[in-house]
């Protein structure tokens, strides 16, 4: 692990991640699958990050706001999914055109944009819906044993 | 409800599209503009790059993907299920191992080896205490408020 890694492990890059971090107020994680989960890519997710990066470079909160992408990996939601962290507040369904408002209310304000917070809680991930284990060559190639023992018994019994 | 990040870019075929879309950025850029985009993230040159502009493996490719698929597996035998664990895309530590972060603690950690994603899993996820030797970097806590912009300069009015 060590030996290829080896080269990166560069002094100056070392030295200027703790100034980054330290204005740092918001950790954002964008949902960038729209696979077999959620709606997040076809409901926008593009635009949604575009707008927020731009929003964020006019405004200059590059350095207080870091933009990541993940995947949100909750069935049935339309989507575009994001979380702000660390207050912990996931969206759903805020399109490009309300990313000023967020900016305004939440970055800026620190008071969630309530109408577009996901309703209750998220789910665990561990709980892989059976229409994805059908379906070829996606998510579900990676469950292991237990959950594919687990989603043939409720294939069965439903 | 926590909410762990494990890097898995190129774990399954989740990050296709990304990094296809993220090579087609590299590849559009001019040979000025792509020597800045590399040494912005990699300081020392001379190891072999993915197309992407990453240098050395994938987290995915060496262990993202097995810690993801643990957590998995752990947290489903454990019976918990207000902790979600999310694949996140490259937040370009890698040069210290694969990292690993927790929300809303703000707590990244550097994962060597698989015994210490066990460790973090038992002590911090489950236990809820922070690992101290290996944490990576902190991120700032949550606070009511939203981002504190430096005070505007008064040179500015005319």
């Amino acid at each position: 692990m060590a030996n290829e890694h080896e080269h990166c492990a560069a002094q100056p890059y070392e030295d200027s991640v703790p100034r980054v971090l330290d204005k740092l107020r918001f950790h954002i994680f964008l949902c960038t699958d729209g696979k077999d989960f959620c709606g997040c890519e076809a409901n926008g997710n593009a635009a949604l990050s575009g707008a927020l990066r731009q929003e964020l470079a006019k405004r200059r909160l590059m350095a207080q706001v870091k933009i990541n992408i993940m995947q949100c990996r909750q069935p049935g939601i339309a989507g575009p999914v994001f979380v702000v962290h660390p207050d912990g507040v996931w969206y759903n369904g805020l399109k490009a055109e309300n990313v000023p408002e967020f900016v305004d209310l939440h970055v800026l304000q620190g008071q969630p944009v309530s109408r577009f917070v996901l309703n209750g809680q998220p789910l665990p991930v561990t709980a892989v819906p059976v229409h994805i284990v059908e379906a070829a060559d996606c998510c579900g190639d990676k469950l292991t044993p237990e959950q594919q023992l687990q989603v043939q018994t409720q294939a069965r019994a439903g | 409800m926590r909410h762990v990040f494990v890097c898995t870019t190129e774990y399954g075929d989740h990050w296709t599209k990304t990094i296809a879309k993220k090579a087609a950025q590299v590849a559009a850029m001019s040979e000025e503009e792509r020597a800045r985009f590399l040494s912005a993230r990699f300081l020392s040159a001379p190891a072999q790059e993915h197309a992407d502009g990453h240098r050395g493996l994938h987290c995915g490719q060496t262990m993202g993907g097995g810690i993801y698929e643990m957590y998995q597996q752990r947290l489903q035998a454990a019976g918990i299920s207000d902790v979600v664990v999310s694949p996140n895309a490259c937040i370009a530590q890698h040069a210290y191992g694969c990292v690993v972060m927790i929300y809303p603690d703000g707590i990244w950690y550097r994962i060597r080896e698989l015994a210490d994603a066990e460790k973090v899993l038992e002590q911090h996820i489950i236990g809820g205490k922070p690992v101290l030797e290996l944490i990576h970097r902190r991120v700032n806590p949550p606070t009511a408020k939203g981002v504190q912009l430096p005070t505007a300069s008064p040179a500015v009015a005319s």
